[in-house]
């Protein structure tokens, strides 16, 4: 053996050796990948069941906001159900969503203007509303008293509903825009 | 671009060394005059080289035709194996010395008989050692006289009979047949020279007469009379009238070159071993093939088990794709399913109120109802405005008496709210009106509340007995 062929024997050796670290490497890169992946699965499945479970609760807030008509509808039929009839349902007014605070919520009014109504009937087209699936919360209630004249439990009620809208603000990375 | 060579050449007392680039020798005498000239003889070598421009390569050690025994054997009738072990043991009966501290190599045989040439090992061997000390490696063993003569041979036009190296202390005389040494003579004088042509002539007599003798080197007019006197030889130069160290020179690199000059090449056997890596060369090359196999398995083993890591990820990557279409059937392929499960989870959480930032409701409904409950019942009294919102409760009524209004302010207070003091106000006609602010059971301590101004403004109306 000479210097040449022990030259090129060395190259060979650390060639192979070269070779030998990248597929080590690229062993260790998989392992991790393996890993990581039998991880995700466990915690996909834990999620999963958390999803389900949650599935299964009534919702207290909306993950979209509605139409108007889908509001303005609940409201005249609980109207209807109370007793308020006859043009004593005044007005719905939408009014625009807002964001609460910092929160991932906004919160949706709607203003709802009630002239020559008790306050029986007041109560019950309020608890008509805070009793359903996805419940509209009363924020609040103004009520005055009507002339005496006309009847003593007539009363003018001003009501603002709302339900909360799961809108989380998008950040600007969210956007693409560096900060 | 012409490659270079190096040739050092050793005698006692007379060592060279020289460059060959191209057909050009550069070549320089050693001064190795004084007692201590075998200790200075390898580090001026290595000095004298690194002038030339020597790096460490390979060169040809040239020996003096005083290190070189030869002995002409019968080439013939040699067993099938061990053949070179059988010519080297037929030389052995030509030589003063014992076959095992020999150096051998054969010259081609011509008809049947082969030109042995030995060196004795022990002598070269340090000689190696100290040069490769010194950083000087020999690629190569060679007698000076045969690569001269090798260079003569491979010019001559003619077949010669003899090829004479005319050296500076002795004139070797190599008679030839077939173009390959098959004898050779060392003569110190012409006259000595003469006698032993005389004598190999008459011995051998050359097929044509007179012999024809090619000279290498530089002869002087004594000698060439001598011969042309003495035997009537034919007489022509077989080089350009160059030295013959030169010529030799010049061999030593076409042997370098890998074009076999010189007909023998002493670097083999323990000879060869001139290094710590020859010596080792079989336990090197065990070493190599150990070091390819083992790095070779380790490198396909980790391949192999790299794979079925990635086809254990994949299945679990696929598992986590079931999962996802168990859970929404009408969704499509997710490529990153545990983020998009995270996302659900976190959107399902907030909409079923599970999230931890869910703001606190405001709830009317429930404070109306806790201040109807508080109105002491037994008591007259008129409410003409009630207001809930958020942040406060106001109330606006006619009692009997200032103390009345005070009392439905206290019975507030015990249902929880947090009501001020009323402000009341005295009618003419009989009675107070009073006005009531309170904050609602929750406003003290509501987290994040609407900033909407939805909440409809207090509105102000007169007081009625």
């Amino acid at each position: 053996m000479n210097r040449r062929t022990l030259l090129l024997s060395l190259t060979l050796i650390a060639l192979l050796g070269a070779a030998a670290a990248a597929a080590a490497i690229h062993l260790a890169g998989r392992r991790a990948a393996a890993s990581q992946a039998a991880g995700d699965l466990v915690e996909c499945r834990h999620l999963a069941d958390q999803i389900r479970r949650l599935s299964a609760r009534p919702r207290r807030a909306s993950d979209h906001e509605r139409l108007s008509s889908e509001t303005s509808t609940l409201i005249e039929k609980a109207a209807a159900a109370a007793g308020v009839t006859g043009g004593r349902l005044v007005s719905i007014h939408p009014e625009p969503a807002q964001r609460v605070a910092e929160s991932v919520y906004k919160e949706k009014p709607t203003r709802i203007v009630l002239r020559g109504v008790t306050v029986r009937q007041t109560v019950e087209l309020m608890q008509r509303l805070a009793a359903r699936e996805n419940p509209l919360s009363v924020k609040s209630v103004n009520l005055t008293a009507a002339t005496p004249q006309d009847d003593r439990d007539a009363w003018h009620a001003d009501i603002v509903v709302t339900y909360l809208i799961y809108d989380p603000p998008h950040t600007e990375k969210s956007r693409g825009v560096l900060p | 671009m012409a490659s270079t060579h190096y040739i050092l050449s050793v005698a006692d007392n007379r060592w060279w060394a020289a460059r060959v680039e191209g057909r050009t020798v550069t070549r320089r005498d050693l001064p190795l005059e004084g007692d201590d000239a075998a200790d200075r003889a390898a580090p001026l070598a290595a000095t004298v080289l690194a002038e030339l421009g020597y790096r460490g390569e390979g060169l040809c050690l040239a020996l003096a035709a005083d290190d070189v025994l030869t002995g002409r054997i019968d080439a013939g009738a040699l067993p099938r194996r061990e053949r070179r072990a059988a010519m080297v043991y037929r030389l052995e009966d030509e030589l003063p010395v014992e076959a095992e501290q020999l150096t051998v190599a054969f010259l081609p045989s011509v008809a049947g008989r082969a030109l042995g040439a030995a060196v004795e090992t022990d002598r070269v061997r340090p000689l190696l050692d100290a040069l490769a000390a010194h950083g000087i490696e020999a690629a190569a063993v060679c007698s000076e006289t045969l690569l001269a003569a090798w260079r003569a041979c491979r010019n001559a036009t003619d077949a010669a009979d003899y090829v004479l190296v005319v050296g500076r202390d002795a004139i070797q005389l190599l008679r030839l047949a077939e173009g390959v040494p098959v004898g050779w003579q060392s003569a110190a004088d012409p006259g000595e020279l003469l006698r032993r042509l005389e004598a190999d002539l008459l011995a051998q007599p050359p097929a044509s007469l007179p012999p024809r003798i090619r000279v290498v080197g530089r002869p002087d007019d004594a000698l060439c009379r001598a011969l042309a006197d003495g035997v009537g030889a034919d007489i022509a130069s077989a080089t350009a009238n160059a030295p013959a160290e030169d010529e030799a020179a010049l061999a030593a690199a076409e042997q370098l070159a890998g074009r076999g000059a010189g007909w023998v090449d002493f670097c083999r056997d323990r000879l060869a071993s001139g290094s710590l890596l020859e010596r080792l060369s079989g336990y090197v090359k065990a070493a190599v093939l150990l070091a390819v196999a083992l790095l070779s398995v380790l490198a396909g083993l980790c391949l192999w088990r790299a794979e079925r890591y990635r086809d254990l990820a994949s299945w679990h990557e696929a598992a986590q794709r079931t999962v996802y279409r168990e859970l929404s059937p009408q969704a499509g392929t997710q490529q990153n399913v545990l983020s998009r499960l995270r996302s659900d989870l976190k959107r399902l959480a907030a909409v079923s109120g599970h999230g931890a930032d869910m703001p606190r409701r405001p709830d009317a409904l429930e404070t109306l109802r806790t201040v109807a409950e508080s109105l002491p019942p037994r008591m007259r009294l008129r409410v003409t405005q009630l207001r809930i919102d958020p942040t406060a409760v106001v109330l606006h009524g006619e009692a009997r008496t200032h103390g009345d209004a005070e009392t439905v302010a206290a019975a507030l207070r015990r249902q929880g709210l947090d009501a001020d003091a009323p402000s009341t106000e005295h009618l003419v006609r009989g009675g107070v009106t009073f006005t009531l602010t309170a904050a609602p059971p929750a406003a003290a301590d509501k987290p994040a509340t609407s900033q909407t101004a939805a909440t409809p403004q207090p509105a102000a109306k007169e007081s009625r007995p």
